[in-house]
């Protein structure tokens, strides 16, 4: 209770104090999560002010609506946290500029060409079980698909969440054609469909299903944060579909010098460290051997999917569409 | 002051209507309907009429059991019949799960009779979840439609040596008449831009909403006008019920009393009594059991919670506090305006007042960004639009709630109040707002905890000094700390309900009745 007054006196009495001093902005614009202390906005915020002598103005929400009702009247310098599912999208508003960074730094488990998007972290999609309750794990799709039919999961609807849209464009890269058939059989081991990864995962730590659809790094968070080593990725023979979380830099900012040193920033090791425990993946630009010892631990895939963002723009609605279909007739 | 309530409800409309035309305005592909939409607005009408349906349905016979029983608990279990309409979508879920869902207390009770599981994915879900979350709602405002019932109407059948079902048939039949119409509206606008629940307890997309499709043609394939289209559809579907309600309305006749104390002889029999308790402790185990699950969940832990959420608990008190000042101002000026100018059912000034809620409010977020974006930088007041917003959307409920109310005092003591001369400021103050102070204080712990457990109107602009407590909630959840969610959660119900239960007692404390 007191800890509660300290903090509303202290609201009541900083809440009107601007900033009186006046020091470059920086603006970017940064999904939800960047507004929680106990996410990567405050690290990064913290520790690039340290080399600026700016000041980082974070704005978070919804990024692709925001970027196309902006357009080219954006007023961010920069953007962070668009992932591969949506960059294609991001890229046709056509209000980016070249990073400028040298990649050869990128430790991805695939190549990167990218001239305007810049990973910043990385895992696999992957469906999360708790070892001490499920035994017979599926060790492929088709397994999956086809084996054990006592097996219930969770996912996240592709049209809202960004790992449900990583799901159809994994399953359409394994089926290809067949991938409504596969919706099909998938269908009859889906529990409930969420909007977003939060429900999902809520609603599997409490035991409402087998596997929740998550990424292959969920794990770390159990182990390093809670010591617990009950939960465990599934790792399947087809391959696991890449998540890829970039940042990109306006076009109104081409020429400002802060957004350029918010870039190298970016690939730097006192920022890729902090990726591991904060954002629970793998940095984009950190050799393995410099991982926290409980992620090098990590199951890893044998194969990697993406589809190109071309691809994907070009995918997108059709598989979405035999998604819709195959799970609106079960 | 006749003017503001005119004023006011221009600013409704002009906010709703402004907010669609925005949103068309800066679409750049023009769409059409096709025939899955059509599927959609069918699903949404069907989930929302059922869960309105079977929450008035449900409420009849509970409110009843309540009003004429005396115990113990009896006013705390009117406060807590509050506690659910204030939970977010995300923690009423996971609370819902604990007790309906596979690992739930009722399958685990099931398997130990051998029995076969039930699962509520589904439509089934969706439409249990609605009613977890309005049927005590409804239950509240039928509670003040039963104590609006003179006691001498009671009185008179007890005399006349009627029936229980003869009591039932002539007394509170009409009262049901007029006042389960508005209680069914209210409850089928909000079951109808259901989003999160649809979204989770739906099963998959055979359990699309028109909500759900608003999200889906603006995140993805940013059709705005698709979406702008749906909440056109979704507008039209509230007016209609809204004005199809008012076809059910009896006229409102004086009926007086001299505020005795109501003795229901009709219902002293043992099974009676027994079936109403019996009501009473089903209604309040649905209710608790996922409210105290999720208390379970929690574990207490506060001291554990991040700085960042007794900030934004402090930030979500504040602006909760002022958007129900200014939602109580709003709709008094409109439901006293509305009964000025209309005695009549219908009536255009009432309908303005419910129309908040059949807004989607992604487009009406969208619509005041588009709005202000060659202004102002919209990030800047975000807090301020969020207030105004969350305001709008508790006018609906204040609205319903002391309208009727207000509509019965002017037809019972107008001509009295004329009679003696009163002016109209006197009239309000010493006729409308002590004879008023239970709905009032209902109406603004109602809109407080609207407020309070809002989030998501601001998606499009906000920050990290804009976090609200129930942001910081699912923020929380959203990287894997459930448990600290669930306390964080904890701690939003807290105070939802204490700042519920202030008002409502406050109010209780006032009336003069």
């Amino acid at each position: 209770m007191a800890r509660f007054v300290c903090v509303f006196l202290t609201f009541l009495t900083f809440s009107g104090v601007a900033f009186g001093d006046e020091k470059k902005v920086l603006n970017v614009y940064a999904p939800d999560y960047f507004s929680s202390e106990w996410g990567p906005g405050p690290i990064i915020e913290e520790s690039f002010q340290k080399i600026c002598n700016c000041d980082l103005k974070f704005t978070t929400g919804d990024l692709l609506p925001r970027i196309r009702l902006e357009g080219k009247s954006i007023s961010a310098d920069i953007v962070i946290g668009l992932d591969t599912g949506i960059s294609q999208v991001a890229r046709e508003a056509d209000i980016f500029s070249k990073h400028d960074q040298d990649l050869g730094v990128l430790t991805l488990p695939i190549p990167w060409h990218d001239e305007v998007f810049l990973p910043f972290n990385w895992s696999y999609f992957s469906f999360i079980y708790n070892n001490e309750k499920l035994s017979r794990v599926p060790k492929s799709f088709d397994e999956l698909l086809n084996g054990h039919d006592d097996i219930k999961i969770i996912i996240q609807d592709p049209r809202t969440s960004v790992s449900g849209l990583g799901l159809v464009l994994w399953v359409k890269s394994i089926y290809k054609d067949n991938a409504s058939m596969a919706w099909r059989k998938l269908s009859k081991r889906i529990l409930t469909v969420t909007k977003g990864w939060s429900e999902a995962y809520g609603l599997f730590l409490q035991g409402e299903a087998d596997m929740v659809l998550s990424f292959t790094t969920s794990p770390a968070y159990h182990i390093i944060a809670d010591s617990d080593h009950s939960k465990t990725a599934v790792i399947f023979n087809e391959g696991h579909y890449l998540f890829v979380e970039s940042v990109a830099k306006t076009k109104k900012a081409k020429d400002n010098e802060l957004a350029d040193l918010f870039m190298s920033f970016i690939l730097s090791e006192s920022f890729q460290k902090e990726i591991p425990t904060s954002n629970w993946s793998y940095p984009a630009a950190l050799a393995y051997d410099k991982l926290p010892d409980d992620f090098k631990k990590l199951p890893l895939p044998q194969k990697t999917i993406l589809m190109s963002g071309k691809e994907v723009s070009k995918i997108r609605k059709i598989a979405i569409d035999e998604w819709e279909k195959a799970l609106r007739d079960k | 002051m006749h003017f503001l309530g005119f004023f006011f409800a221009g600013l409704i409309f002009f906010v709703a209507v402004g907010s669609l035309i925005c949103v068309f305005l800066s679409a750049d592909i023009v769409s059409t309907f096709v025939f899955e939409d059509w599927n959609i607005v069918v699903f949404t009408v069907k989930q929302a009429s059922l869960s309105a349906a079977i929450s008035c349905a449900m409420a009849i016979p509970i409110s009843r059991a309540i009003v004429r029983r005396d115990f113990i608990f009896k006013s705390m279990l009117l406060s807590f019949l509050g506690a659910p309409f204030i939970l977010p979508v995300l923690v009423a879920v996971i609370g819902f799960a604990a007790v309906f869902g596979q690992s739930g207390l009722i399958n685990f009770f099931l398997s130990l009779l051998g029995l076969p599981n039930i699962t509520i994915y589904g439509l089934l879900g969706i439409i249990l979840v609605h009613v977890f979350f309005n049927l005590p709602l409804a239950v509240r405002f039928l509670i003040y439609g039963w104590g609006s019932i003179p006691a001498e109407r009671f009185r008179l059948t007890a005399q006349l040596g009627m029936s229980r079902w003869n009591v039932f048939y002539c007394v509170e039949i009409p009262m049901l008449r007029n006042t389960l119409p508005s209680i069914f509206v209210l409850v089928f606008l909000l079951c109808l831009s259901s989003f999160g629940v649809a979204l989770t307890m739906g099963g998959g997309p055979a359990s699309t909403t028109i909500e759900v499709a608003i999200y889906y043609a603006f995140r993805y394939d940013f059709n705005l006008s698709k979406a702008a289209y749906f909440a056109m559809v979704q507008i039209c579907l509230g007016l209609a019920a809204i004005s199809i309600s008012y076809k059910f309305k009896p006229p409102n006749v004086p009926q007086g009393g001299i505020d005795r104390f109501v003795v229901r002889w009709d219902c002293n029999q043992i099974h009676v009594r027994f079936i109403d308790y019996m009501i009473i402790s089903l209604t309040g185990t649905f209710i608790f059991m996922p409210i105290l699950a999720l208390v379970f969940m929690s574990g207490f832990n506060f001291s554990s919670l991040p700085d960042q959420i007794w900030e934004s608990a402090v930030r979500s008190l504040l602006m909760s506090l002022l958007s129900t000042i200014l939602a109580m101002i709003i709709s008094f000026s409109i439901a006293h305006t509305a009964l000025k100018y209309t005695m009549g059912s219908n009536n255009i000034l009432e309908s303005i007042g419910y129309l908040p809620l059949c807004l989607s409010p992604l487009v009406l977020g969208t619509g005041i960004f588009i709005f202000l974006l060659p202004y102002i930088n919209p990030n800047d007041h975000a807090l301020k639009v969020t207030v105004f917003v969350n305001a709008l959307m508790s006018i609906p409920f204040v609205i319903g709630i002391i309208l009727n109310p207000m509509r019965q005092l002017y037809l019972d003591f107008s001509r009295l109040g004329d009679n003696l001369g009163l002016s109209q400021m006197g009239f309000i103050s010493m006729v409308l707002l002590p004879r008023l102070s239970r709905h009032i204080g209902f109406a603004a712990g109602l809109a407080c905890a609207i407020s309070l457990g809002d989030f998501g109107i601001i998606t499009l602009f906000s920050g990290p000094n804009t976090v609200t407590l129930p942001m910081a909630v699912y923020s929380l959840m959203g990287s894997y700390r459930l448990e600290a969610s669930s306390s964080a959660a904890l701690l939003l119900l807290l105070l939802t309900f204490a700042s519920f239960y202030l008002f409502d007692t406050g109010g209780r404390l006032f009336a003069r009745h």
